[in-house]
């Protein structure tokens, strides 16, 4: 899926409008990721009804978004530490 | 453009996407299950910063185009975009663009605690409203043969969810701000 991806961004990709290899990447990233959030919510939701909370929309949202972002740079170190970009000849 | 940068704004494509799916969260005194998704979009242009925050709905967006079902309700697909309520859609990645704008210009000075969230909450209703319904409304009114005050009008039911949101949603961003601030881009 993510090499169509690439191979449909092409086009755009060689005139220098987006990069589409960090596009079809980001789009593998929200794949993975939406199942991953939907568990820190729970996790979240769970923490808090242990201590007797009720749902209460600024408790519950604001850790999910902290832990969004301090997984990011995680991430972005694992991306990076797997060689990604790749090189690409002529750039 | 940093690996960092795509990461962040996968994240925020997919709180989007999960707010989506997430059971409507019980508000006090509404009985209608408002659809958090715009609440993600909100607050995506509050914390990532315009750039980034474009970016995320803009990623969100390539998503339905290509058919994934990343929508409230499991919609999706290129009808969706190009139907009555696409204009929403594509109002989506101007409204993070003008909420992050509008915070990075006007939030990031000293003050007050209450008044940064202030600024918050009303970056977020100008974005989230205005420059969502401004593109949202003449899409509608165009694509289901509408005239554009009729088109206004059955909007206007979605105003009071979306007001809600918008407190919510700045309400959130300066939250995150003070345990986990980042610099907006």
């Amino acid at each position: 899926m993510l090499a169509a991806i690439e191979r449909a961004l092409e086009p755009l990709d060689r005139r220098g409008l987006i990069d589409a290899a960090r596009v079809s990447l980001a789009v593998s990233l929200v794949l993975r990721f939406v199942p991953a959030i939907l568990d820190h919510y729970r996790e979240i939701r769970e923490a808090q009804a242990a201590r007797g909370l009720q749902a209460n929309p600024l408790a519950l949202v604001v850790p999910l978004v902290v832990r969004t972002l301090k997984g990011a740079d995680d991430v972005a170190a694992a991306i990076e530490a797997r060689g990604f970009p790749p090189e690409r000849p002529g750039r | 453009m940093t690996i960092r940068d795509v990461v962040l704004i996968a994240l925020f494509a997919a709180i989007i996407v999960a707010f989506g799916l997430v059971p409507a969260i019980p508000v006090a005194g509404i009985p209608v299950p408002v659809t958090l998704q715009t609440l993600g979009v909100m607050l995506a242009g509050a914390v990532l910063g315009p750039k980034r925050g474009a970016a995320a709905c803009a990623l969100v967006i390539l998503l339905v185009v290509l058919g994934l079902p990343v929508l409230s309700g499991g919609r999706g697909g290129l009808g969706i975009l190009l139907g009555p309520s696409g204009g929403f859609l594509v109002g989506f990645v101007a409204a993070a663009f003008v909420i992050g704008w509008l915070i990075q210009r006007f939030g990031q000075g000293r003050g007050l605690g209450w008044q940064r969230a202030g600024v918050n909450i009303l970056a977020c209703v100008a974005g989230g409203i205005g420059a969502c319904y401004a593109l949202g409304i003449p899409w509608l009114a165009a694509a289901a043969g509408l005239p554009i005050e009729t088109a206004a009008l059955g909007s206007l039911a979605f105003v009071p969810g979306d007001l809600a949101k918008a407190v919510v949603a700045g309400l959130i961003a300066h939250g995150v701000r003070r345990v986990y601030p980042i610099p907006m881009k």
